[in-house]
C-alpha cells in the first residue's frame, strides 16, 4: 500500500510577533477564506523573511504583499496589514523581486509599522496558502508570540 | 464559448481583494474558465495564477467562458467587473 505515511511540510513564520486566528480579522476577505487558508501575525518588526525556500512569483510594486511559491508546491500569499494596498508603496522597500529564488529567512521586504500605524492602517499580517485544495491537511500554530522562522503553519501532503 | 473583454479601471489593478472575489465568483461556474490579457491566458479559478498576470490599470482583461452555464457566468461576472474593477 502506497500513501500511508504522509509527509509533513511546514511554513515559518514570516515575521517575529503575535499570532491571531484569522477568524479575529475585521476584513471579510481574510476572514472568509476567500483567498485561501491562512493565519495572522500581528508583526513586532518591520523585516519580512521568507518562511520557506521557494520563488517569487510576485512582488506586488507596492511592496505590501508577496506570493511565494514554495519548493514543495504551496501558493503563499504575505499580506502586509490589512488594505495596505492603497498606501500605494509607501513605508515599504521591496528586497526580493519576481522570480527570484529564496531560502528561509531570507528578506523580502521592509515596512515601517509606526508609519502604517500613523496613517490609520493595522499592520497584522495575514499568511495565506491559496491552493488549500492540494493538501490534505493544513495546521496553525496556537496564538501567542513567534520569531520569524518558528513554525506557523505545518501541512500534509 | 462567450468571450468577455474588460478595461481595468480600478487604479489599485488587481490586488488580493478583487482578485479573491473575482476567483469566487468564477469558481462557482462548473466550467472551465480562462483569465488573461493578449499575451497570456490562465485557469481563472486559481489565484496564484489570477495575481500572476499582474493586471493594472487601464490593461485589457479576456474572461472565456466554456461549459454549461457559460450565459449566466458571463452576465454575473460582467457586472461584477464593472462593479469592482
Amino acid at each position: 500500500m502506497f500513501g500511508f505515511r504522509r509527509k509533513s511540510i511546514v511554513v515559518a513564520s514570516p515575521v517575529d510577533g503575535a499570532v491571531i486566528s484569522i477568524s479575529k480579522l475585521s476584513d471579510p476577505v481574510f476572514r472568509e477564506d476567500v483567498l485561501g487558508r491562512g493565519i495572522a501575525v500581528k508583526p513586532y518588526s518591520g523585516y519580512v523573511r521568507a518562511p520557506a525556500k521557494g520563488v517569487i512569483s510576485l512582488m506586488f510594486e507596492t511592496g505590501h504583499a508577496v506570493n511565494l511559491l514554495t519548493d514543495s508546491g504551496i501558493e503563499l500569499l504575505i499580506h502586509v496589514g490589512i488594505d495596505t494596498v492603497k498606501l500605494k508603496g509607501r513605508h515599504y522597500t521591496i528586497r526580493k523581486n519576481i522570480n527570484d529564488n529564496v531560502d528561509p529567512g531570507d528578506i523580502l521586504m521592509e515596512f515601517d509599522a509606526d508609519a502604517i500605524r500613523a496613517e490609520g492602517y493595522d499592520t497584522v499580517t495575514p499568511v495565506v496558502v491559496c491552493n488549500p485544495y492540494a493538501f490534505s491537511d493544513i495546521l496553525f500554530a496556537p496564538e501567542g508570540e513567534v520569531k520569524a522562522g518558528d513554525p506557523l503553519i505545518t501541512l500534509k501532503v | 464559448m462567450k468571450e468577455l473583454k474588460h478595461v481595468i479601471k480600478d487604479e489599485l489593478g488587481i490586488h488580493a481583494r478583487p482578485a479573491g472575489m473575482l476567483v469566487k465568483l468564477l469558481s462557482a461556474f462548473s466550467g472551465e474558465v480562462q483569465v488573461g490579457n493578449a499575451n497570456k491566458m490562465i485557469d481563472g479559478k486559481r489565484l496564484f495564477a489570477l495575481l500572476g498576470l499582474g493586471l493594472k490599470q487601464g490593461d485589457e482583461m479576456i474572461l472565456r467562458f466554456e461549459g454549461e452555464g457559460e450565459e449566466e457566468a458571463f452576465t454575473a461576472v460582467a457586472s461584477f467587473l464593472a462593479e469592482n474593477l
